[in-house]
């Protein structure tokens, strides 16, 4: 087992992180013992940050920073961000309140989770919710995606902190070639960020792309 | 490590507050969506069963089956009787009737169906005046100018009220024609003239070439009742629902 980013391990070809919640599973991912510890599998193609890592993207995340995280979802990549953050919160913010319910069961579980229930059109309605951020992560299909992490990063970050972006084009347009649409957002960002790294995330997702920027 | 703290209060707090949204009462249009989700469903599958059960039964008493088109009123009959000679008031009919016969056991199976589907006639009346109570409840200015459950189903269409509120009325009058309007743009054809809007009396009576003029005009108004019901808290039913009953006798003495 080998530590490739901190809190982020390999075997073989699977990822793993350690199991802050012992003896649990958070969806029904695979546990396995290992010295002593317990390692939950992170399945790239079920989590777009996991799918990043394999593409070798270096995430930037130490185990003692606070994420917000946009598009929480039910909390499948979340929980695995809690795993790697032994040190650190992760602010989770989701709209939907139908899967917003399983987000709020594993944050009950896990004490480094911020489970929010709000908009992330709107940054200001959780800002009494969200302290010290380091690393912005965003994962929403909406049209204007770009749009709202723009605003969220204004918000929460400062330079030299990290903001990951996964975008997906066909919430974009449906019609127009990825590539185009990727150029155009891309171009939007530049304003805001300093392009560090960027990877498509195939064979995991289509038509995705994962962008770490750091604010200017 | 006063910075750990600082944020355990902050996720205790957090906690709290989404387990109190989670909780609270349901939202009223959120449910009449939901069971306008689940009328539609039904509604078709009950059309689509009444038309098996119709073919089926037929071998028995087609004449029946031609007489009675009204779906309601066939089911009401067979979930009586099923057997053509003891049918009440329809023994002229059956006298001559060139349909097979049946054994015991063939009726009691078509007979047990029909009351099943009797039962989800009434389900399905329930939901509607359940959904209908909400609609007149909640979007009074809508459901005006619509009546309730059309109000509630172009309510589900749009994607809430609010989003309602916010479309232009020519989309409006586009909702449920959604697969009509892209075959328009793709293929070229007709543009459709209404969606669920031909659910209005209005729409539906008048002949095909004035429809879509009615249907134009009702998108109209049922987004200016959007907006009040929406944003603001006047009744404007009697000032729209004269309006477009005045455009209707135009329409229809052209």
């Amino acid at each position: 087992m080998d530590q490739i980013q901190p809190g982020i391990f390999l075997k073989g070809k699977k990822l793993y992180t350690k199991n802050a919640d012992p003896g649990k599973k958070a969806y029904n991912e695979e546990l396995i013992q290992l010295n002593d510890a317990e390692y939950r599998e992170w399945n790239p193609y079920r989590s777009k940050i996991a799918a990043a890592v394999k593409n070798d993207i270096d995430l930037g995340i130490n185990s003692d920073d606070n994420v917000l995280y946009l598009g929480a979802s039910s909390g499948t990549t979340v929980s695995h961000i809690s795993d790697i953050l032994n040190n650190g919160y992760v602010f989770a913010v989701e709209y939907s309140q139908t899967v917003a319910r399983d987000l709020v069961n594993l944050a009950e579980n896990r004490d480094n989770i911020v489970p929010i229930i709000g908009d992330a059109r709107t940054p200001d309605e959780y800002s009494d919710l969200v302290k010290n951020v380091d690393v912005v992560f965003q994962d929403i299909s909406q049209k204007d995606q770009a749009e709202i992490f723009v605003r969220n990063c204004e918000k929460y970050l400062e330079k030299g902190d990290i903001a990951l972006l996964c975008l997906k084009a066909h919430s974009i347009s449906t019609t127009r070639d990825e590539n185009k649409v990727f150029e155009e957002v891309k171009k939007k960002l530049t304003k805001n960020f300093e392009l560090i790294s960027e990877t498509r995330l195939e064979p995991y997702e289509k038509k995705h792309l994962f962008l770490k920027l750091e604010p200017k | 490590m006063v910075f750990l703290n600082q944020e355990d209060e902050i996720r205790k707090k957090a906690l709290e507050q989404a387990k109190e949204e989670l909780t609270s009462e349901a939202d009223q249009e959120e449910l009449m969506v939901k069971a306008v989700k689940y009328l539609e469903t039904l509604d078709q599958e009950m059309a689509s069963r009444i038309d098996k059960y119709r073919d089926w039964y037929s071998l028995h008493f087609p004449e029946l089956e031609d007489e009675i088109l009204e779906n309601k009123e066939f089911i009401k009959i067979l979930s009586k009787e099923t057997n053509k000679k003891q049918i009440k008031g329809f023994e002229e009919l059956a006298k001559d009737s060139k349909g097979k016969q049946l054994r015991e056991k063939d009726h009691e199976i078509l007979m047990n169906i029909a009351k099943d589907i009797k039962n989800n006639i009434e389900a399905s009346e329930q939901l509607e005046e359940y959904i209908g109570n909400i609609a007149e409840e909640e979007m009074p200015n809508l459901s005006g100018i619509l009546g309730n459950v059309l109000a509630a189903k172009i309510v589900y269409l749009a994607g809430g009220l609010d989003n309602l509120a916010k479309k232009p009325s020519s989309t409006v009058q586009m909702l449920g024609a959604e697969k009509a309007l892209f075959r328009h743009l793709r293929e070229g054809g007709k543009p459709p003239k209404h969606g669920i809007l031909f659910e209005h009396e209005f729409v539906k009576e008048l002949p095909d070439s004035k429809r879509g003029k009615m249907a134009r005009f009702i998108a109209n108004k049922t987004v200016m009742a959007a907006r009040l019901d929406n944003f603001g808290d006047k009744n404007k039913v009697d000032e729209y629902s004269k309006e477009i009953s005045e455009k209707y006798l135009e329409l229809k003495e052209e």
